[in-house]
């Protein structure tokens, strides 16, 4: 079959042309064909017919042999136009002179100019249908009027209708082949356009492929425990720590599963309980403590995941391992605690012991005696408020001073602590000056304690380092958005050069050290850091041997730092 | 009718030798019957045995500590009763307020409190 079909193949990229020579080669081939098996066909009747007429066949069959093998050549290697118009002049011709003059003028050659006619319209163009009929209508009606008789009208007509129809047909189908062919462009553009779409898909998934790896290979080596749930609390990803942290195992399939489904799965139901038994964010931090013998901590904290549009499509659990920090937590308050008891154990046992002697609980004890021992109760009671100061400042350190906030009025507390310290100002004859505010001052927020703590140290140092019968102011009012407290003295005043390090830990003025006053130094550091971590300010003015005074402001409001 | 048995009776628990003497002495002093523990571990059996009027607790001690104690005294319905002061050389915000909780009446500081201001203490709790 292939072989029947290759001669027929032409090598052109226009359909129209191509749609042309395929015709004309099937034309051709077939005349070919029926012409070789008309010679066979003259040769073997040669016996038994006419002469003239095996002539005649054998004739036309060489004639098309001939001119068919002509114009075969020229379409399949030259232009298949001029090979069309020699066809059909070849045709033509054939026609013609295949029959008698008068069979022409009469028109029963008719039925043979027909094929020539149509054949002529499809292989070249529609209209040329028409040119063919005028043609061969002058041709017929050039023998008929040769002859001397009249042409036959109807004939012209029939030929016109005839080529009128062909016309139709081969326009119609020259149009169906350009509405392919411009079908055929389009499908080519779409499928050019499908095959690059394709191809950037293609690209487009294996960086989505590999992003994705990356951003797995993040979460698989994360030191910290990460799930993340969608809004309906379904469990979307889960990292190996987080798997390792709450015991879940390796081969468990916890994804798409809600967190409430799977509170049987190892630790999750802990998780699930700290988190309130809800997906929420909260933006709050919890404390999951999960373990039999070895107890861990864990913090965790949970974020919104959300999309561009600030939709929230779910929530990221992280479980952050806080074990160590605790127990380090625990470790600096047992050691606080035990440094406490520790030192003030042997100093408690001195001061009981010089007590119940002092009281006379042992037995009546001479003047002389007493004098010694008090002085030796009074070191002891030094060196007890000393730990003191030292455990406040350890503590301090580390964090853990402030404890309890409250409201708080700043006028009782700085009356409480004049009271106490009423007889260290009768023995030292201190003309004291306490300026009430004019009107009732707003509560502030503090920790009353540690507030007590740093007044009574400001007024206690304001008494100390007066001379005897000195001075000593207290104004307390409010100012702006704060409480102010303002503590002065005619004392010995601080140093000069010794102004820097007024807050910083074991200071004392070298005038104080050598009035013989006693003091840790560490006061006004304790002072200074409670009043700071009230959100206040705490400042000072002072001149040698003349006075000094101390200026406390704290915020009413504790989310305001203090303002000037 | 023995004098003992109108005295109120009280529990001293603390490791310390010489402060023991020293409290144990003032208390005798003042009227009040006194049984010591040099430990938690005996307080607590002292405390099932006497069922005392009132229990002083250190905190910081060998075998049991003092916090412990209390939590043992507190299963018992009729023990957690009892009332108990804290004679403590440790003191820190956290501590006393898990005492306050577990239902202590107070907490001393020995540094702060000399032997006649815990008897004062104790004569207001008790008489």
């Amino acid at each position: 079959m292939a072989s029947f079909i290759r001669p027929l193949e032409t090598f052109s990229s226009d359909l129209q042309e191509i749609r042309r020579r395929k015709l004309l080669n099937i034309l051709l081939l077939s005349l070919i064909y029926c012409a070789l098996v008309g010679v066979v066909f003259a040769l073997v009747s040669w016996l038994g017919l006419n002469l003239p007429n095996q002539l005649l066949l054998f004739g036309l069959c060489l004639y098309v042999l001939a001119t068919s093998s002509i114009v075969y050549i020229i379409n399949r290697y030259g232009s298949s136009r001029f090979a069309s118009v020699l066809f059909l002049i070849f045709m033509g011709m054939g026609i013609i002179l295949s029959d008698e003059a008068s069979e022409i003028a009469t028109g029963q050659t008719l039925l043979a100019f027909v094929p020539f006619v149509v054949i002529g319209s499809f292989i070249l163009s529609p209209s040329v249908s028409f040119i063919l009929a005028a043609i061969v209508s002058v041709v017929v009606t050039a023998i008929t009027l040769a002859l001397n008789l009249i042409p036959n009208p109807f004939v012209i007509i029939t030929f016109f209708m005839i080529a009128f129809v062909s016309w139709l047909s081969a326009r119609s189908f020259q149009e169906g082949l350009e509405d392919l062919q411009i079908l055929n462009h389009e499908l080519d553009r779409i499928a050019k356009m499908l095959v690059r779409r394709d191809l950037e898909l293609t690209y487009s998934k294996e960086e989505i492929i590999t992003e994705k790896g990356k951003i797995d290979s993040v979460v698989n080596s994360l030191v910290d425990g990460l799930i993340m749930v969608d809004e309906k609390e379904r469990v979307m990803l889960i990292n190996p720590k987080a798997k390792v942290v709450l015991k879940v195992k390796e081969e468990e399939n916890v994804i798409g599963r809600t967190l409430s489904e799977l509170t049987n799965l190892g630790y999750l139901k802990n998780l699930y309980e700290i988190l309130g038994n809800k997906v929420e964010w909260t933006g709050k931090q919890y404390e999951l403590q999960i373990g039999e013998r070895l107890k861990r901590t864990f913090q965790v904290r949970t974020t919104p995941v959300v999309t561009k549009s600030q939709q929230i499509i779910g929530l990221l659990i992280i479980l952050y391992d806080i074990t160590r920090e605790k127990e380090i937590e625990r470790m600096k308050t047992e050691f606080v605690s035990i440094a406490a008891h520790q030192l003030r154990t042997p100093l408690s046992s001195i001061k009981w012991a010089l007590r119940l002697v002092l009281d006379g609980d042992l037995g009546k004890i001479s003047p002389k005696q007493v004098e010694v021992l008090e002085s030796g109760y009074q070191s002891n009671e030094r060196m007890i408020r000393l730990i003191n100061d030292l455990l406040d400042v350890a503590r301090i350190e580390e964090g853990h001073f402030l404890y309890k906030f409250s409201l708080v009025s700043l006028e009782d507390i700085v009356k409480k602590v004049i009271k106490s310290l009423a007889d260290l100002i009768s023995a030292k004859k201190i003309m004291f000056n306490f300026r009430k505010p004019e009107k009732p001052l707003p509560l502030v927020r503090a920790d009353i304690e540690k507030i007590e703590l740093a007044v009574q140290n400001l007024l206690e140092n304001a008494i100390r380092y007066s001379k005897d019968g000195g001075k000593v102011i207290v104004d307390l009012n409010q100012e702006k958005e704060n409480v102010k407290m303002e503590i002065s003295d005619n004392g010995i005043g601080i140093p000069e050069q010794q102004k820097p390090q007024v807050f910083t830990k074991f200071y004392r003025g070298y005038n104080a050290i050598k009035a013989g006053t006693e003091g840790s130094g560490l006061g006004l550091f304790i002072t200074k850091n409670i009043i700071e971590e009230h959100g206040g300010k705490i400042w000072f003015e002072s001149e040698e041997q003349k006075g000094t005074t101390f200026w406390v402001a704290i915020p009413i409001n504790p989310d305001l730092k203090y303002q000037n | 009718m023995s004098r003992d048995q109108h005295k109120k009776k009280i529990v001293l628990v603390e490791d310390e030798a010489i402060l023991i003497k020293l409290l144990e002495d003032k208390l005798v002093s003042e009227g009040y019957q006194i049984v010591t523990a040099r430990d938690g571990a005996e307080g607590l059996e002292k405390i099932k045995e006497e069922k005392p009027d009132l229990v002083l607790l250190d905190i910081i001690m060998p075998k049991m500590g003092g916090f412990e104690v209390m939590e043992e005294l507190n299963k018992d319905e009729i023990l957690a009763k009892t009332p108990v002061i804290i004679v403590s050389n440790s003191g820190q915000p956290f501590e006393l307020e898990r005492a306050k909780k577990m239902g202590v009446k107070d907490w001393l500081i020995k540094t702060e409190f000399d032997p006649k201001e815990v008897v004062e203490k104790v004569k207001n709790l008790i008489g």
